[in-house]
């Protein structure tokens, strides 16, 4: 998100009680109020490869232990590889024969033998290291699989009256669907009652007596810090931990995860990413319809003057708006107001309160005055900034708030006065509450008339420098 | 600025750079413009094959309230590639093959051997020297061996020889020494 335009000396209370920066905050249209990251559910969409884009579904990104099959990153730094050909003539008189090696464009670390000998093909079958251990984590896993099983049958046992819903997402958490299936079908292995039902034998591990010896001249040897893998290195792949930098092997790429967001209470879709491409079918963001609040022009604070302060607001959409300032009240401010829907709104599911609202803890450090009235703001034009002619109608505007106006930015001016008692280059912090009119566009299937219109109030934060 | 340049055999060097003191070039060396050698501190001697692009600086100082000391000539071998905005600044040696990638930064009294690969960005301002084949990339400047011989794209020095002097006025070879 591009917050680095954004002041961080502004900052948004969402619904949920949790301070955010306005790139940072989403808006529900059917609950008409902001949400965070922490207020909405993250859901995983689609798992794709970061560097060849290839989309895999759930269950094939788990078969491929969540990493793609074609790409690999280098041992050294963790770039992507690229593959390098060359030609060498195996032995005279023969034609000359193409290699392919894999090389890092960042790090120049190369494939080398005896680990990873150069490929006759591009694709080239790259050999991926392999766990000494596989043989032993695979009967692990199987052995564990096999208990929760048996654990689920003697729930069901227990109680029959509740299956079928609570446990339903830990038959999917470990791949057990496809074993419930095979019961139903009726292979023998499984039986239904659960009685018989055996787990397959694991060797517990054992200790071993004789360790192998360190030999006489690990402590003397002159060490090369050349050929020593790093930390990082090492825990890149836990599974084998090579010490000599000879022994990396590249790294199948991890996928990545596109997530979609929704609202904790009305259930609704705040993000969603489109399938297979870089856009987004939903992307309901604060951004795209709050007005974005920035510091202009601020005299200096002075402790127990009045100072005057100008915020430049604009209108993100594409609908004219406007904006009414109250001051914050810190006794009502943990408030709650919701849930609350437009008239003639269909719900999809009965509204549910976030499971656990944040207090607001707030503390003031000074006295603002606010605009009175309302403030209208033009909607977004793309193209006023080609028209010359594109006057905006200030005379409605009172000149005691209003310091400019210029499309669809505003500038008013706020009166700020610290407390006698702020210390010395500390921020001076301050509130308002500012409800802008938000003018709803969705087609509703029960009331289908004109948009409505709400007034939407967000707690506004200002953190004001203080330098004497 | 005073300056005593010295060009080998078939050495291209362009014009526009920055000299200040004694510095001479090998033999098919190739020195883009915007470069700036100053060889305060004893002159430079730059080896055969080396390909110094846009904007590298190289700087042989001595150390402030050091003016004084013994002149000492800063040797740099044959076949090396500085590319664009890379820095030396006091090292004390450079050996042959080695690639000194954007934007790096080599400080003093580090000497540097053969086929070392310096990664793009890395900031080196410890001493203790750069081995024969090693490859310092990250933002740790972590040193490790390098498994390929750094090496320039074939055909790269052939067309540099081809279009520089077509874009660039070259000092003349004729004029070995040119005073200011
Ligand atoms: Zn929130
Ligand atoms: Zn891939
Ligand atoms: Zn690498
Ligand atoms: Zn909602």
């Amino acid at each position: 998100m591009a917050s680095y335009m954004f002041q961080k000396t502004i900052t948004s209370i969402c619904t949920c009680g949790l301070q955010k920066l306005l790139p940072d905050l989403f808006f529900c249209r059917h609950c008409i109020t902001l949400r965070c990251d922490f207020c909405v559910s993250h859901e995983i969409d689609t798992t794709y490869c970061p560097h060849c884009f290839e989309n895999l579904s759930s269950t094939e990104a788990k078969h491929k232990k969540n990493r793609c099959a074609s790409c690999l990153e280098c041992p050294r730094c963790f770039n992507t590889l690229s593959t390098r050909s060359y030609s060498r003539t195996p032995e005279p008189k023969k034609p000359p024969q193409k290699m392919y090696y894999l090389l890092c464009l960042f790090c120049n670390w190369r494939s080398h033998e005896p680990n990873i000998p150069d490929q006759p093909t591009s694709s080239g079958n790259w050999p991926v290291n392999k766990n000494p251990d596989d043989g032993r984590i695979l009967d692990l896993i199987n052995y564990y699989k096999s208990v929760t099983l048996k654990e689920v049958f003697d729930k069901q046992k227990r109680n029959t009256k509740h299956y079928g819903r609570n446990y339903m997402h830990f038959l999917e958490k470990f791949g057990l669907n496809a074993m419930m299936a095979r019961k139903k079908v009726g292979f023998p292995n499984f039986h239904t009652d659960g009685t018989g039902f055996s787990t397959s034998e694991i060797n517990p591990a054992e200790a071993i007596e004789n360790v192998p010896e360190l030999s006489a001249n690990t402590f003397e040897d002159i060490l090369d810090l050349k050929q020593i893998s790093t930390l990082e290195q090492r825990f890149a792949t836990p599974e084998l931990q090579a010490e000599n930098t000879d022994d990396l092997f590249p790294i199948r790429k991890h996928l990545r995860v596109k997530h979609s967001l929704r609202c904790r209470v009305c259930e609704h879709n705040v993000v969603k990413p489109e399938y297979n491409a870089v856009k987004f079918k939903i992307k309901h963001l604060a951004y795209y319809y709050v007005p974005e609040i920035k510091i202009i022009k601020c005299e200096p604070l002075l402790a127990g003057k009045w100072s005057s302060l100008v915020l430049k607001l604009c209108n993100p959409s594409q609908a004219s708006t406007a904006v009414r300032f109250e001051k914050l009240d810190l006794n009502a401010i943990n408030i709650i107001r919701e849930p609350r829907q437009l008239e003639g709104e269909d719900l999809i599911s009965t509204p549910k309160q976030l499971p656990e609202p944040i207090p607001i803890v707030l503390e003031l450090q000074g006295d603002i005055i606010v605009p009175e009235g309302e403030i209208k703001i033009a909607a977004r034009d793309d193209t006023a900034e080609y028209d010359d002619t594109n006057e905006v109608n200030t005379d409605n505007d009172d000149p005691k708030y209003v310091y400019w106006r210029k499309g669809n930015k505003v500038a008013l001016k706020f009166e700020v006065k610290p407390n006698e008692n702020i210390k010395k280059n500390e921020n001076v912090q301050l509130g308002f509450v500012m409800h802008f009119m938000y003018s709803d566009t969705m087609l509703h299937v029960i009331n289908p008339k004109q948009p409505q219109t709400v007034l939407v109030p967000i707690k506004i934060v200002l953190n004001l420098p203080n330098s004497f | 600025m005073s300056s005593k340049v010295k060009i080998g055999q078939g050495a291209m060097v362009c014009k526009e750079i920055k000299v200040k003191g004694q510095v001479s070039f090998g033999a098919s060396t190739i020195i883009h413009p915007g470069v700036t050698l100053i060889a305060e501190a004893g002159p430079i001697e730059i080896g055969e094959n080396n390909i110094i692009e846009e904007y590298v600086n190289i700087i042989h100082k001595f150390l402030p309230g050091h003016e004084q000391s013994e002149p000492v000539t800063l040797k740099i071998g044959s076949n090396n590639v500085f590319e664009v905005y890379s820095t030396i600044e006091g090292v004390s040696s450079i050996g042959d093959n080695n690639i000194f990638e954007s934007k790096s930064f080599v400080g003093r009294n580090l000497s540097i051997g053969n086929d070392c690969i310096i990664g793009a960005g890395c900031h080196l301002t410890s001493t203790s020297p750069i081995e024969d084949g090693t490859c310092v990339y990250g933002k740790n400047c972590t040193r490790q061996k390098a498994f390929c011989k750094p090496s320039v794209p074939g055909g790269h020095r052939e067309f540099l020889t081809k279009l520089l002097p077509s874009y660039h006025l070259l000092r003349k070879n004729k004029n070995p020494i040119e005073g200011n």
